[in-house]
């Protein structure tokens, strides 16, 4: 067990596929992900002197939760295909 | 660099920094810590939206918060639950765990670099820089010692389904980079550099806090006590060397021989 991967989060993992679509943290992380995509915008596009600093602060969370995505997206299309 | 959040003054300038600071820091501590709380009774929706919350937080505190060092040392806690929302959301049963380690690490490893980079911090200030050979095998070595009894109390089950080498050798890699290299420059390099920049010497503490808060979802009390021990090992190591190599060196013997040799000799 290491600080990623935790005996608690294995212990609550869904085990269907069905239970893992329904899962709300894959939204969570989504919905989390989407908000701090549009703040970033808003700064990015408000000209004053400190927007590239703010950027460089939500990149901290934006680029990770996209990678994050990317991972849960190819995770529900394995367990979606075979039902398919 | 101009954009940067500027560097915080020397930590016995800013010891008493005011109390706007100090509460905006503990609201953003005990969010995570209510994270983690629920993360431990297995709500892990409910703790995914805390972590949202706690990461939202954090971030508006290193915007806007009153003083220079606990801005930095915000930003520098945000990875915390970004880290943890990751692990609860990524992780799915068809994938094999080896690659759990890889898709949560990944983007960890990148949130890690991007607060660097947003605190102004170079390779050095993270600790990459070279340390005597001798002292880093010597550490290397130590930490394969401490391996045996972090898999006593932890009892893994081995990720590799088959012991083929290069199944081995390829998991080997991904716990040296993905455990290993990330929770030190994580919590060593990043957490308690910042930490030191308000704590002076109590940096250490802060880096071996923030271990056990990511231990604790392990569920073996006597584990995060023990990892815990392991952390402040190494937080002295590296503010004594002030270089990760002996740390990175001594938490990879670890986890080598916690996951990987231990579990497959004895399965």
């Amino acid at each position: 067990m290491t600080s990623t991967v935790a005996q608690a989060i294995i212990d609550a993992l869904p085990l269907t596929p069905g239970q893992a679509l329904l899962a709300p943290a894959g939204g969570i992380l989504v919905a989390a992900l989407i908000a701090v995509l549009m703040l970033r915008l808003l700064v990015q596009v408000a000209a004053v002197r400190w927007s590239k600093r703010v950027v460089r602060i939500l990149d901290i969370a934006a680029a990770p939760l996209l990678v994050g995505l990317v991972a849960i997206l190819y995770a529900r299309f394995q367990e979606i295909l075979p039902l398919g | 660099m101009a954009e940067a959040i500027e560097r915080a003054p020397s930590a016995t300038t800013t010891s008493r920094f005011d109390l706007r600071s100090r509460l905006l820091a503990m609201v953003g501590v005990m969010t995570i810590v209510a994270a983690e709380s629920l993360t431990l009774t297995g709500e892990l929706d409910a703790a995914a939206a805390v972590h949202v919350v706690a990461v939202a937080l954090l971030l508006a505190v290193g915007v806007a918060g009153p003083s220079p060092a606990v801005r930095r040392l915000s930003i520098a806690l945000a990875t915390l639950p970004i880290l943890r929302l990751l692990s609860i959301a990524v992780p799915a049963v068809l994938i094999p765990t080896a690659a759990w380690y890889v898709e949560i690490g990944l983007p960890a490893l990148l949130a890690v670099l991007l607060a660097a980079r947003a605190l102004d911090l170079s390779p050095r200030d993270l600790g990459l820089r070279s340390m005597p050979l001798r002292d880093v095998l010597a550490l290397g070595a130590a930490g394969a010692v401490l391996g045996l009894p972090a898999y006593l109390i932890s009892s893994p089950t081995s990720p590799v389904d088959q012991p083929a080498p290069v199944s081995v050798l390829t998991f080997s890699v991904i716990v040296i980079v993905f455990v290993a290299l990330l929770e030190e420059l994580l919590l060593r390099g990043l957490i308690q550099h910042v930490g030191s920049e308000l704590f002076a010497r109590a940096g250490v503490l802060v880096s071996t806090a923030a271990t056990a808060l990511l231990y604790a979802a392990s569920l073996n009390l006597r584990y995060v006590l023990f990892m815990s021990l392991v952390a402040l090992l190494l937080g002295v190591t590296v503010r004594r060397f002030g270089s990760l190599a002996g740390a990175i060196a001594a938490h990879g013997g670890l986890v080598i021989v916690q996951l990987v040799v231990l579990p497959i000799l004895l399965t």
